[in-house]
């Protein structure tokens, strides 16, 4: 104590400069630092450092005799050209598909006091608690050759044959839009409920029709929450794996099986690193993209479940 | 919310929002009538039923050994996730510098928006190296990374829900950071932490990349199991029974959430009209305090009569409190003093209100007394001991906030209690002080109800006990009667008063209603822009006002700015009579109940003011006059005699000056 007040002697008056660091402070740094370090070195350990050395693999991975730039190289080719293309197109436009059919499910869910409301909470609960591959497995049962909507369709003569819907992209489309649409609504829905009725009921006073008072008011007001859930979904359908791998049946391959063929089939690390670097690179970007239109603080207070 | 959809759109909207809800739970619910079905047929519905696809999970070996392989890695990744999840998230909240904040959350988002397969072939790539493929932990470790967005998003969006003030009441009653952490933030975040850690486990569970690129051939989780016999074998009629039973699982925690949340509800129901009903009868059951004379305990809902209260009051059955020094304190924000040279006294045992408008640094002030921000420069004395540098838990300052600040999770008594456990007191000694500081407030019986059954009046008895019962060194209160109405503040005014008196203890009383410090304070200290403009009784903050900030903001007055030449003020080519000698540019403070209307013995330096507003306040008659000067206020008491005057009436104004008060600014 004795030196602090030495220091501090009184009736000094500094115009500005650093806040005195205090014991209270010092407590609350050292908290805050013991609570970081071992979330920091896993996540450094067992994120970044990984990452690290699938950028160093994907040049070669410091082996001297191999040329550093043949995985990107080989990425040049149609075929992969392709492939991201195809996965890029898969995963817009399934997010296009759960935005528009979340939207309206989420405004009723929000504004509509019935047991729709409460049903559809069970269902979403259901959906997102319940394992992907089970999800996934039943929809083969559904759109498979001898399934419940071909058995349906031939049995009452709409068909004669049975339909493929299954094992090919059309199938994939079903079932990540499926899979998908709850993790649309439900952050659609804090989003939502954050609108203050006040606003609403404003725009009719005031004499907007409610066509003009949704379109003027509420859309923009709920943009935030629909950008945000587009952000999740893309990311999420632009690095799936399981259902374009089931239902795709191979006839849907996208970027994320091609690297796994590359690693268990080519046994090629350097074109799999390669490949993952693309992968990465545009869902870092998109991240970064995120946080300049609406900041990533978003994601971290949507006001809980 | 008014509705935009109206009469057959609504209905659309309706018919869909139905369909979708049918699309989204038919498949699902179509694997439990399959999953019955007798024979290796896919069919649906099932022709003959049967229970062999679950008798086959359990005869063949197989499926229970992978599950609980997937089940070891799943609980481990979960306790791994929720454990870095939590500390993460409370961690990156306590980020003061808001660049290092971004870059963490940035940091903690990215295993979500890096696709699994990304860093699925980056650890593999690592494992590989170290020999770490095909082993419970290492997988456990990686599904606990992608995992970890999941945890840190909504227990961080939970944190940032909570109320700010408890962490700061917990360290003002005497609990260190850790301890604060482990009794307040922690339970308070546990309905965020364990739906986390349920969609932790639900995810490692699942979870097939990873589990195939970082697991060795002879490593086998159930989801990998199950995807491979999706993708080679055809379709293995197993999946369907595996499916259901996970679908039953989900539907069992439902009913039991649902189950919980209607017992907590009918609870919480029944509890509140309990309250709501012993507050009706609270006068007439209330455990008075033996140690007081019952005359002297201002009951709730019995007004005092309107005698001066403090004749009622004895001296001080014990002296609790400790004086407060501030020598020339200062803070600065940026450049902008917050609290400049706050210099003056609080006697112990003294009642002194902080009085100012908002952004006048009374705030920073309180902060700076509690210990949560440090003085720039100056000193800050409690008793002979500097506190300046000392940190909140150790000040032993009881301080009351605006929010009260009651921890939800606890019960009346483990509020109060608080304090005293932080302190380490034996239990028996902090039950007979609960007892006490609850008797104190009149909240006795109330010891065993939770914080969100209280009414607001309750539970701002309850912090004021909570406040008192570790015998702080002084009590500081910030706008503590704010959030409740006008009738119960009166009220709530009387109490604090008189229990300060009872207990000797000193308090410091932040408010910006000048009412409230007329009636509760020994002294008011006035503040305006970071300065303590004056520190003095009512009685003289009213009378002889310092400045003109403190004539207008304490109680109305009549400003005349002019320059004075002995005792005569000039202005615009007028000149008004001083009280006083005084030289140089002057403010005469007259008040608006001292001005004497069309006075038959008008000095000659009267004049004219026309009345442009009358009023009926009540007791008061408020009138505002246009005269050469500006426009004048003048109040009258209203004792139904003297006739009220019609705007456009003309009256001579003029007052004694001996009643008039000058000042420099």
């Amino acid at each position: 104590m004795a030196q602090i007040e030495i220091a501090d002697g009184v009736g000094r008056l500094k115009p500005s400069g650093p806040a005195q660091t205090t014991a209270w402070d010092l407590q609350r740094r050292r908290l805050t630092l013991s609570l970081m370090i071992p979330p920091m070195a896993v996540m450094i350990l067992l994120f970044a450092a990984p990452i690290l050395v699938l950028v160093w693999m994907s040049f070669g991975g410091g082996s001297t005799d191999a040329d550093p730039f043949a995985g990107y190289r080989a990425l040049l080719q149609p075929v992969y050209l392709r492939l991201l293309g195809f996965t890029l197109q898969l995963a817009l436009t399934t997010t296009l598909i759960c935005a528009l059919l979340a939207y309206p499910i989420a405004y009723l869910m929000v504004n509509i006091e019935s047991r729709f409301t409460q049903w559809m909470a069970i269902t979403l609960f259901i959906a997102l608690w319940l394992s992907f591959l089970a999800r996934t497995f039943s929809w083969i049962i559904i759109l498979q050759r001898r399934g419940v909507v071909n058995n349906f369709l031939v049995g009452t003569g709409i068909t004669d044959q049975p339909l493929e819907l299954v094992y090919n992209k059309l199938g994939v489309y079903i079932g990540m839009v499926h899979i998908l649409l709850p993790f649309m609504v439900i952050t659609l829905i804090p989003a939502m409920k954050a609108i203050d009725p006040a606003y609403v009921r404003a725009a009719l006073s005031l004499g907007a029709t409610p066509a003009k008072v949704f379109r003027q008011i509420y859309l923009p007001l709920s943009l935030p929450g629909l950008v945000a859930g587009s952000m999740l979904v893309f990311t999420l359908a632009f690095g799936f794996f399981i259902t374009p791998a089931i239902l795709g049946g191979g006839r849907a391959p996208t970027i994320v099986l091609a690297i796994r063929d590359q690693i268990q089939q080519l046994g090629n690390l350097q074109l799999a690193a390669a490949t993952s670097m693309v992968l990465l690179v545009i869902c870092l970007g998109l991240l970064i993209a995120y946080d300049r239109v609406s900041g990533v603080d978003k994601l971290y207070d949507r006001g809980g479940r | 919310m008014e509705l935009l959809a109206k009469g057959w759109s609504l209905t659309a909207l309706k018919v869909y929002g139905w369909v979708v809800l049918a699309l989204l739970a038919a498949p699902v619910l179509l694997l439990v009538p399959i999953s019955f079905g007798q024979g290796q047929a896919i069919t649906f519905p099932p022709q003959h039923l049967s229970f062999e696809w679950y008798t086959e999970l359990v005869e063949d070996p197989r499926w229970g050994r992978t599950a609980w392989l997937s089940l070891q890695v799943a609980a481990l990744a979960t306790i791994i996730a929720t454990i870095l999840g939590t500390a993460a998230a409370i961690g990156i909240a306590r980020v003061a510098n808001p660049k290092l904040a971004k870059v963490l959350k940035m940091l903690f988002i990215a295993p979500m928006i890096v696709p699994l397969m990304v860093i699925g072939v980056g650890l593999y790539i690592v494992f590989a190296k170290l020999g770490l493929l095909g082993a419970v932990w290492p997988l456990a470790f990686a599904h606990a990374i992608v995992v970890l967005p999941f945890v840190v998003m909504p227990v961080m969006s939970r944190l940032t829900s909570l109320d700010p003030a408890f962490e700061r009441a917990s360290a003002s009653l005497g609990a260190g950071q850790w301890w604060t952490l482990v009794f307040v933030t922690l339970p308070l975040l546990a309905p965020a932490i364990i739906a986390a850690a349920v969609f932790a486990f639900v995810f490692s569970f699942d979870e097939v990349v990873l589990a195939q690129l970082l697991a060795g051939p002879r490593f086998e989780t159930l989801p990998r199991k199950i995807y491979e016999s999706l993708t080679q074998d055809g379709l293995d009629k197993t999946i369907t029974s595996i499916a259901s039973l996970q679908l039953y699982l989900v539907l069992a925690g439902l009913g039991l959430h649902a189950l919980w949340r209607r017992r907590k509800g009918r609870h919480k129901a029944r509890s509140l009209s309990a309250a709501a009903s012993a507050e009706k009868l609270q006068p007439d059951l209330n455990g008075l305090p033996e140690a007081i004379p019952p005359a002297l305990v201002p009951l709730p809902g019995k007004a005092l009569s309107m005698k001066d209260v403090s004749t009622l009051f004895p001296a001080p059955a014990e002296q609790r409190g400790f004086g407060i020094q501030f020598q020339r304190l200062t803070k600065f924000y940026g450049d902008k003093a917050a609290v400049e040279e706050a210099d003056f006294t609080v006697q112990p045992g003294e009642f002194v209100t902080i009085l100012g408008p908002s952004g006048s640094g009374k705030t920073t002030l309180l902060m700076l007394i509690a210990g949560f921000i440090s003085p720039d420069a100056g000193r800050l004395m409690l008793g002979d001991r500097d506190i300046s540098r000392v940190p909140p838990h150790q000040r032993d300052i009881g301080v009351v906030f605006q929010s009260y600040a009651l921890f939800p999770h606890m019960t009346v008594a483990q509020n109060v209690a608080y304090p005293l456990k932080a302190r380490g007191i034996a239990r028996a000694e902090q039950e007979r002080l609960v007892k006490w500081a609850l008797n104190r407030v009149h909240m006795g019986q109330y010891a065993e109800r939770r914080i969100p059954q209280l009414s607001g009046g309750q539970q701002q008895r309850i912090a004021l006990a909570r406040a008192i019962a570790f015998s702080p060194r002084a009590l500081l209160m910030d706008e503590p009667l704010s959030a409740l109405d006008r009738n119960l503040r009166v009220e709530m005014q009387r109490e604090i008063r008189s229990l300060q008196r009872e207990l000797g203890q000193t308090v410091i009383f932040v408010t910006h209603d000048q009412d409230e410090a007329l009636n509760m304070s020994d002294r008011v200290a006035v503040m305006n822009e970071g300065r303590i403009q004056q520190v003095a009784t009512p009685k003289d903050l009213y009378l002889a006002p310092v400045n003109s900030f403190v004539a207008d903001f304490f109680g109305e007055s009549n400003l005349f700015r002019g320059v004075a030449h002995a005792d005569t003020l000039s202005l615009g080519g007028a000149s008004l009579p001083l009280p006083a000698r005084k030289s140089g540019a002057a403010v005469l403070c007259v008040r608006p109940e001292v001005v004497r209307l069309d006075d038959p013995l008008a000095p000659d330096w009267a004049f004219d003011g026309t009345v442009t507003d009358a009023r009926f306040l009540g007791s008061l008659l408020r009138m505002e006059f246009a005269t050469p000067f500006g426009p004048m206020v003048v109040t009258r008491q209203t004792d139904g005699l003297s006739a009220a005057p019609v705007v456009g009436d003309r009256r001579k104004i003029s007052w004694v000056p001996a009643m008039s008060h000058v000042m420099a600014t």
